[in-house]
C-alpha cells in the first residue's frame, strides 16, 4: 500500500542514486554491425478499415474518411512497429532530428512512427481549421502535452519525454488517431505497407524484439545478430 | 481482508477529518449561511478563494520529517477524495460513483500518481511548479472541481503536503532535466474599446469557438464530445460565469490558462500562436464575455497595478 510505505524516501534516494547511470542508452562506434530484416504479414484477407464518423469541419475533412488502421499489399501488414526491446549501448543517432507529424485531411500523417526519447515531433496542420495534437502515454491514455494549431502550416516542436507507445489524438476531431513508438535507443521502425522491415548496424548479439500493432496487439521474438551478418525475423499476425 | 479494513478505517479517519476542520471553520459564516445547506455546500463557499496565492514566507527545506509530516496532513485532509493510494479513488469519489450515494464530485479528484495538473505556469507536459501546487493547495479549485482551498492550513503544512505529493510518483525525478521554465506573465495591457475589437479577432483567428461557442457561452460545434483524461464528458467554459473559470478569473490566470493549456483536458496550449499583444488582446476580450465585468475597474485595476510596480 502506497500510503504504509514508511521505507519510501530511503526508497527514492536510492532509486535516483541508480537511476543515473542504469537507464541512459550511450551511442558507441558499431563497425560490422549486424541487420535484423524481415516481413510482416497478415494470414488471410485484411480486416475491413472502417468508415469514420465525420461528424463536423465536413468542408475540410470530407464525409466520408476510411481509417487507416489496417494497411498491407501481398500479404504484407503495413504500420507495424518492429523494435529492440533493450539495448544499453549501440550506434548514434540525431537527437536534433524532428520528427515530422502532419494534420492532413483530418488524419495524422504518418499514423504510426517512431521516436527516440527527448527528439521532437515537428507537428504541422496543413488543414484550415483547428486541430489540436493531444499525446496521451502509457496504456490509461494519460496527457503527455497538449498543443493547439488554429493556423495553418506552422511547424510546432515539441520533446517527447516518455518512452512506450504514445497514442495521439485531435479533442476537435474525435476520430483522428496516430501513434509515435518511443525508446530509448534508435533501433525502432515501422513495416512498410507491403510488411518489409530493417533494422541496421546492430551490435551483435542475442535481443527481444517488440512487434506491435494498434489492433493486433504485441509479441515478442527472439533473434541471436552475428557480426555482419543477417538476421531474419517474419511474423504472421491473424485475426 | 485486513487491507480493507485499513483502509476503511482511513477512510473514516480522513472523511471524519474534513467534517471536523469543516465544522470548525464553518461557524465564521454562520450569519449569512443558508441552514439548509450542506456542510460540503458551506465548506466550499467558505473555502473559496480567487488569484494566485503566493506564499509568503520561504519553503521549508524537504527533509524525510516534513514529507512524512506532509504524508501525515494528506491522510488527514486530502485522503477523503483523493483516496489511500492517491490516485483520486477516494471514498467521497467512489461512494458517488459506484453507489450514487453521498456526494457527487463533479470532476475526479487528481490522481498524484499520474501528475497531470490541470492550472500551471508551466508549458503543456511540463510539471507544475512547487509554488503551483502551493497555490492549488491554497486556493483550491472550487469552479467544476469542489477542491475547497486550504489557505487556513499554516505554509509549513501546505509546502509539506506539497512535498508528500512529489514522492507519489517518479515524474520528478525521471523528467528533471525535460522541465520547462514557467511562462512569465508580462504586465497587463490597460483595456480600451480597440483591444476588445483586437481581442475578438484573435478570438475567431485561434478558434476559440470551436469549443466555447462563437460567443463564449461554451456551446461550440465540438463542446458536445469532449471528454478528459479519465474519459469522462467534460464542458468548455462558459466564460459569462466568471465563478466558473478553473485557474481563477484575474486577468493573469486568464493569460496562463491558455498559454499553458490545461494537461489532462482537451485545452490546448496556444503558447505557440500568440505575441505577447495577441495574449492580452485575448485575455480582455474574454473577459469581456463576463456577465459582471466592469471596463472601468479593469483599467482602474491595471492602472493601480501601474502605480504599485513604479519604484520609489
Amino acid at each position: 500500500m502506497r500510503i504504509k510505505n514508511t521505507g519510501r524516501w530511503m526508497g527514492i534516494v536510492t532509486a535516483l542514486m541508480l537511476s543515473s547511470t542504469v537507464s541512459a542508452y550511450e551511442a558507441i562506434t558499431v563497425s560490422n554491425g549486424g541487420t535484423i530484416s524481415g516481413k510482416i504479414s497478415f494470414s488471410g484477407a485484411l480486416p475491413a478499415n472502417p468508415v469514420l464518423d465525420i461528424t463536423k469541419d465536413k468542408e475540410v475533412c470530407g464525409t466520408s474518411i476510411k481509417a487507416d488502421y489496417y494497411v498491407g499489399t501481398g500479404g504484407g501488414l503495413g504500420n507495424v512497429v518492429v523494435a529492440i526491446e533493450k539495448i544499453d549501448k549501440g550506434k548514434a543517432y540525431n537527437k536534433k532530428k524532428i520528427i515530422a507529424f502532419d494534420n492532413k485531411d483530418c488524419m495524422f500523417i504518418p499514423h504510426v512512427t517512431t521516436a527516440v526519447k527527448r527528439q521532437k515531433l515537428g507537428i504541422n496542420n496543413s488543414d484550415p481549421v483547428l486541430h489540436n495534437t493531444h499525446l496521451y502515454y502509457g496504456a490509461k491514455l494519460k496527457t503527455m502535452y497538449n498543443i493547439a494549431l488554429p493556423l495553418q502550416n506552422k511547424v510546432i516542436k515539441k520533446k517527447i519525454r516518455k518512452t512506450g507507445v504514445v497514442t495521439v489524438k485531435c479533442d476537435a476531431h474525435e476520430w483522428m488517431l496516430g501513434y509515435v513508438y518511443v525508446s530509448k535507443h534508435p533501433y525502432a521502425t515501422v513495416s512498410a505497407a507491403n510488411g518489409s522491415f530493417a533494422i541496421k548496424d546492430v551490435p551483435a548479439g542475442s535481443y527481444k524484439i517488440k512487434i506491435w500493432h494498434e489492433k493486433l496487439g504485441e509479441v515478442s521474438k527472439d533473434v541471436i545478430v552475428t557480426a555482419g551478418g543477417t538476421s531474419k525475423l517474419n511474423h504472421s499476425f491473424s485475426k | 481482508m485486513k487491507k480493507s479494513a485499513l483502509k476503511f478505517g482511513l477512510l473514516v479517519a480522513g472523511i471524519g477529518l474534513i467534517a471536523t476542520v469543516s465544522m470548525a471553520v464553518t461557524p465564521k459564516l454562520a450569519s449569512n449561511s443558508d441552514s439548509s445547506e450542506g456542510f460540503y455546500t458551506t465548506f466550499f463557499k467558505y473555502s473559496s478563494a480567487t488569484g494566485n496565492i503566493k506564499p509568503v514566507g520561504k519553503s521549508p527545506p524537504v527533509t524525510p520529517g516534513l514529507i512524512r509530516y506532509g504524508e501525515w496532513t494528506y491522510r488527514g485532509l486530502c485522503i477523503g477524495c483523493h483516496g489511500v493510494e492517491a490516485d483520486g479513488n477516494g471514498a467521497v469519489w467512489e461512494l458517488a460513483d459506484k453507489y450514487g450515494q453521498g456526494h457527487k464530485l463533479p470532476r475526479k479528484p487528481r490522481d498524484f500518481t499520474e501528475a497531470i495538473y490541470k492550472v500551471r505556469s508551466t508549458p503543456s507536459g511540463s510539471l507544475p511548479t512547487d509554488t503551483d501546487l502551493f497555490s492549488a493547495i491554497s486556493r483550491g479549485l472550487v469552479a467544476d472541481e469542489d477542491m475547497p482551498a486550504f489557505k487556513f492550513l499554516p505554509e509549513r503544512d501546505r509546502w509539506a503536503v506539497v512535498a508528500y505529493l512529489k514522492t507519489l510518483t517518479d515524474r520528478w525525478e525521471e523528467e528533471k532535466d525535460d522541465q520547462e521554465d514557467p511562462i512569465e506573465v508580462s504586465h497587463p495591457t490597460v483595456p480600451t474599446a480597440e483591444t476588445l475589437i483586437a481581442g475578438k479577432r484573435v478570438y475567431e483567428l485561434m478558434k476559440c469557438g470551436k469549443c466555447h461557442g462563437a460567443l463564449g457561452k461554451g456551446d461550440g460545434p465540438s463542446a458536445p464530445q469532449l471528454k478528459d483524461d479519465n474519459d469522462l464528458p467534460i464542458e468548455p467554459r462558459d466564460f459569462s460565469d466568471a465563478s466558473m473559470f478553473v485557474a481563477g478569473s484575474d486577468p493573469q490566470s486568464v493569460y496562463t490558462t491558455f498559454t499553458t493549456g490545461f494537461d489532462g483536458t482537451p485545452m490546448p496550449s496556444f503558447a505557440d500562436f500568440l505575441e505577447e499583444k495577441e495574449r492580452w488582446e485575448l485575455v480582455w476580450y474574454v473577459m469581456s464575455l463576463r456577465n459582471d465585468w466592469d471596463i472601468e475597474k479593469a483599467r482602474a485595476d491595471v492602472l493601480k497595478m501601474n502605480v504599485d510596480k513604479t519604484p520609489g
